[in-house]
């Protein structure tokens, strides 16, 4: 198999090992969209989860991995909390397997330990020496100065082999990089890099030089521009490890300049913080990277030549309401914190009938819970607050779906149709505040567009808040999606039918006979009450979001999360049957079970558990005898309301927070797991893609500030920023990479050396 | 334990020997090189083989008509130097050199100020010595002047 068509996973090599070798396996590509990848995530036992791959040379492929069990850095200097991610990505090298590929990848990581020795020692040399006011080495240059050069040169983590089909693989493991300086070069048309920049960069080449050459005695042998990197600096960052930051400028001596600029900025926030009584609040920590972030751009403003282009920056994918920028919304509502609220338990007021259904069933169970203290959980509630809901256009809503690059998800419902379909469109209309558009394409097809913002300035500001330095940005933040309504008439009889038996079968789970497996007789002979089939399009990054947003405008509405064999009686054959892709078509749906016998093959069908999300109006459920309810205009009520619907607003309020439903259908949390936005690096259209993305929604508020949430953090960290902002290039680190051709001063690997525009005449003539 | 560190020592000095036809301040050549790619987009030195002559001979070319002609010592001292050079020292079918410094070429092709050019070039001088031995090394280079403004 072609390594570029194959994802590879590696497993944890200390507890998945055969004859001392770590296990791996392959899944060819095509299976698995980028973000599938995460599924296996879910697996404990797997380290390096590979996400993609980032280049390719001669003699190995580079491929960026999440690694799920980073280690703790054990000294600050080690990590320089400016240039750390939230998310443990690292580059992976993985040499090709033939014989003398392998040779040279074992000197290579020979090469690479002693750099990384040479990097302890001198730390271990500081540490024994914490009384002598300045230790030195025995050219005289300070140990602190040389810890600094070593970070110019890039760091080895870990290397391991990886036996494939096509033999063993070295696998070496470094700190992800961002761009080469090639590509900065191009950045700027090959018209030259301002000189300040140039300055900065050969500098930090300089220093790892200096440490390579006189620390290591290695000779890299093939220094040029592809093999410099950069290692761009996050601004957050030094604010949410203050302590690391400070212990960093201490320890820095007055003639150790590297980065001194921004460590003060650093403290001077840090102090700002100690003022601040609230420290430990997630936003506060925003609102350094506010600041920071505020800095830069003032510091561009009054930057002589800087490019104009980086005041009228685009709107970067930072305005897109994700799942995590939504918990963060909601989180810094002041109210309660959004992801805990649910476990509170605070009245056990709840109806007899659900605490009693659900131990039997696990579908339901993993739904709902007894725990539920409100009616509107804290997503709805700033739904209900903060949201303002525009129509955009269609071509914006499909350029926006297919366009962030990270693939949209399907999942249609059912709403109960007590009135006509068109009557019924009527009322989701008017609780999304959307008009539908109608169209004919095989019977009558409805089309709600929304988007979504949430107007952050809507937020009450805490008067409690006296040293909240950057006043919180006014921003807003949108995703958009589709809602279609197909009409009963035109669906096949038989996908009619796989409906009708699927709110069926999720009506045993409810009711109150459906104990052991099996007990469902079928359906062939009971129809199901009316109802009308939506699907609804969204991003996957903001799953949670717009479920969460349609349950809190469509009463009744409830998206249950189902896991292949957790009904009682079981879904599956509807679930997973002929059907499955109009029922839930999610690309982070699990596929893989969490099992305990992976062991280097591909794991057959039994290990493959699947999961779907069902959404379904409660008052679909049979035996929740739900009446329709003439409501002010004698028509009957889309709300939940009468006698009748005591039931159903029993389990309607016993909901769990769509949130935890999620997490359990997806098998991994949408916040705190799921990856940044991918783009290819090489599509520099990318970006003005998202431009026109994003922007629609946002016009429709005040222009919207970036924000930067943990995700998309990650993302600027994984793709490459502006290159031709001075700042960003100011303020990064070059790191020269690549010791394929190194070698010892004292042990020469080969005779033929660098290339050829950067060769120097003593190699071109040969001396002796 | 001693064995293997006898062994190594025999080992040493002989791979010495054989192959010290470059150090480290090879790497500073190359760096050289980068620095002129940095600042103007193009490379300082894109040889071409020519009718009579083939691309090394052309390199060697260029390295002269921009840093002077490369000493006879040095240009005689190596395991190819019969491939290129004359028994004086000048290069066997590129007899046409014309001597266009850097300094030169920053300001006039490049439209660098005359300030600018100058200061880029002595920083860029040590990095491109033909002496091997007398290049500038890492730790040099990083009290150079040119460097002295950047954090």
């Amino acid at each position: 198999m072609d390594t570029s068509q194959a994802v590879i996973i590696l497993l944890n090599s200390e507890r998945f090992t055969i004859n001392g070798k770590p296990v791996y396996q392959r899944y060819p590509q095509p299976l698995c969209s980028i973000l599938e990848t995460y599924l296996f995530s879910l697996s404990t036992c797997l380290r390096y989860v590979v996400i993609k791959k980032l280049g390719w040379g001669h003699f190995s492929t580079v491929w960026m991995v999440l690694d799920r069990r980073p280690e703790k850095p054990v000294t600050q200097w080690s990590s320089d909390p400016r240039y750390e991610t939230s998310f443990h990505y690292v580059a992976l090298k993985v040499q090709k397997s033939a014989e003398h590929y392998t040779e040279a990848a074992l000197d290579e990581v020979e090469l690479l330990d002693s750099i990384a020795q040479e990097r302890r020692s001198a730390e271990n040399l500081l540490a024994n020496n914490q009384f002598q006011k300045q230790p030195k080495d025995s050219d005289g240059v300070p140990i602190t100065t040389n810890l600094l050069n070593s970070q110019h040169v890039a760091t080895f983590k870990d290397s391991f082999f990886h036996s494939g089909p096509n033999g063993k693989h070295m696998c070496m493991v470094f700190n992800m990089l961002g761009c080469n300086l090639l590509s900065v070069i191009k950045a700027f048309s090959y018209q030259g890099i301002p000189i300040p920049i140039v300055k900065k960069i050969i500098k930090g080449v300089c220093m790892g030089l200096d440490f390579l050459h006189r620390k290591c005695k290695i000779i890299h042998t093939d220094l040029k521009p592809e093999n410099v990197l950069l290692q761009f600096a996050n601004p957050d960052r030094a604010a949410k490890s203050p302590v690391n930051a400070k212990a960093d400028a201490l320890d820095e001596s007055s003639d150790v300049s590297d980065g001194a600029d921004s460590v003060t900025s650093a403290i001077s926030e840090l102090e700002a913080t100690m003022r601040d009584p609230r420290v430990s609040a997630p936003e506060k920590s925003k609102a350094r990277q506010r600041l920071s972030q505020l800095k830069r751009q003032e510091a561009t403003n009054h930057d002589g030549w800087a490019d104009q282009r980086s005041t009228t920056m685009p709107l970067s994918p930072q305005t897109f309401l994700s799942d995590s920028q939504m918990d963060e919304i909601v989180r810094s509502d002041g109210g309660s914190s959004g992801r805990q609220s649910q476990d509170s338990s605070s009245n056990g007021a709840l109806p007899s009938y659900v605490s009693k259904q659900l131990p039997k069933s696990r579908f339901i169970s993993q739904n709902f819970s007894v725990q539920q203290e409100a009616v509107l959980t804290p997503w709805e509630n700033a739904f209900k607050e903060l949201a303002n809901v525009s129509s955009p256009s269609k071509s914006e809503v499909s350029s926006y779906l297919d366009g962030n690059g990270v693939g949209f998800a399907e999942v249609s419902f059912v709403l109960r149709a007590f009135v006509t379909e068109g009557e019924l469109a009527d009322n989701v209309s008017a609780a999304l505040g959307v008009r539908y558009e109608r169209n004919f394409e095989g019977g009558v097809m409805r089309t709600w567009r929304c988007g979504i913002s949430m107007n952050r300035s809507a937020v009450p500001q805490k008067a409690s808040k006296p040293n909240h330095v950057p006043p919180m940005p006014p921003p807003s933040c949108a995703t958009m999606f589709e809602i279609l309504q197909q009409s009963r008439k035109s669906l096949s009889t038989s996908e009619r039918k796989a409906r009708e038996e699927l709110v069926n079968l999720v009506s045993a789970n409810f009711s109150a006979e459906g104990g052991p497996k099996g007990s469902y007789s079928g359906s062939n002979s009971t129809s199901c009450p009316p109802y009308s089939l939506f699907t609804v399009r969204f991003s996957v990054l903001s799953s949670v979001v717009v479920l969460a947003f349609l349950e809190s405008r469509l009463p009744g509405l409830t998206f249950l999360a189902y896991k292949r064999d957790e009904g009682s009686p079981r879904i599956d054959p509807i679930v997973f049957g002929e059907f499955d892709e109009k029922i839930c078509r999610h690309p982070l749906a699990m596929k893989l079970k969490n099992t305990q016998h992976i062991d280097g093959d591909i794991p057959d069908c039994q290990n493959i558990v699947a999961s779907a999300l069902i959404g379904i109006d409660l008052r679909m459920v049979k035996s929740f005898a739900a009446r329709p309810t003439p409501g002010g205009d004698g028509v009957a009520s889309f709300e939940l309301t009468g006698q009748s619907m005591d039931v159903v607003r029993g389990w309607w309020s016993a909901r769990r927070s769509l949130l935890s439903r999620v997490r359990f259908f997806m098998g991994i949390d949408p916040i705190q797991d799921l990856p940044p936005l991918l783009t290819d690096e090489e599509s520099g259209s990318t970006c003005s893609k998202n431009e026109s993305n994003i922007e629609s929604p946002s016009k429709l508020n005040e222009p919207s500030e970036a924000r930067i949430s943990n995700a998309e953090d990650a993302m600027a960290y994984t793709t490459n920023p502006d290159l031709k902002d001075t700042n960003i290039l100011l303020n990064s680190r070059a790191v020269i990479v690549d010791l394929g051709n190194a070698c010892w001063t004292h042990r020469h690997f080969s005779e033929d050396i660098q290339t050829r525009q950067y060769r120097a005449p003593e190699v071109l003539i040969g001396s002796k | 334990m001693f064995v293997s560190a006898c062994l190594s020592a025999l080992y040493v000095p002989d791979k010495i020997s054989s192959f010290h036809r470059y150090d480290t301040s090879s790497d500073m050549w190359s760096l050289g090189c980068m620095v002129f790619e940095l600042l103007t987009g193009d490379l300082l030195f894109d040889p071409r083989s020519g009718d009579d002559y083939d691309r090394d001979e052309d390199h060697l070319a260029m390295f002269q008509e921009l840093l002077g002609k490369i000493p006879k010592k040095i240009a005689l001292g190596g395991k190819h130097s019969k491939r290129f050079f004359t028994k004086k020292g000048d290069l066997i079918h590129i007899k046409q050199l014309k001597y266009w410094p850097i300094d030169e070429v920053l300001y006039e092709k490049y439209r660098f100020p005359r300030k600018e050019a100058q200061e880029i070039a002595k920083f860029m001088l040590p990095l491109l010595e033909f002496n091997p031995k007398k290049r500038a090394t890492a730790l040099e280079m990083l009290s150079s002047p040119w460097l002295q403004d950047t954090t």
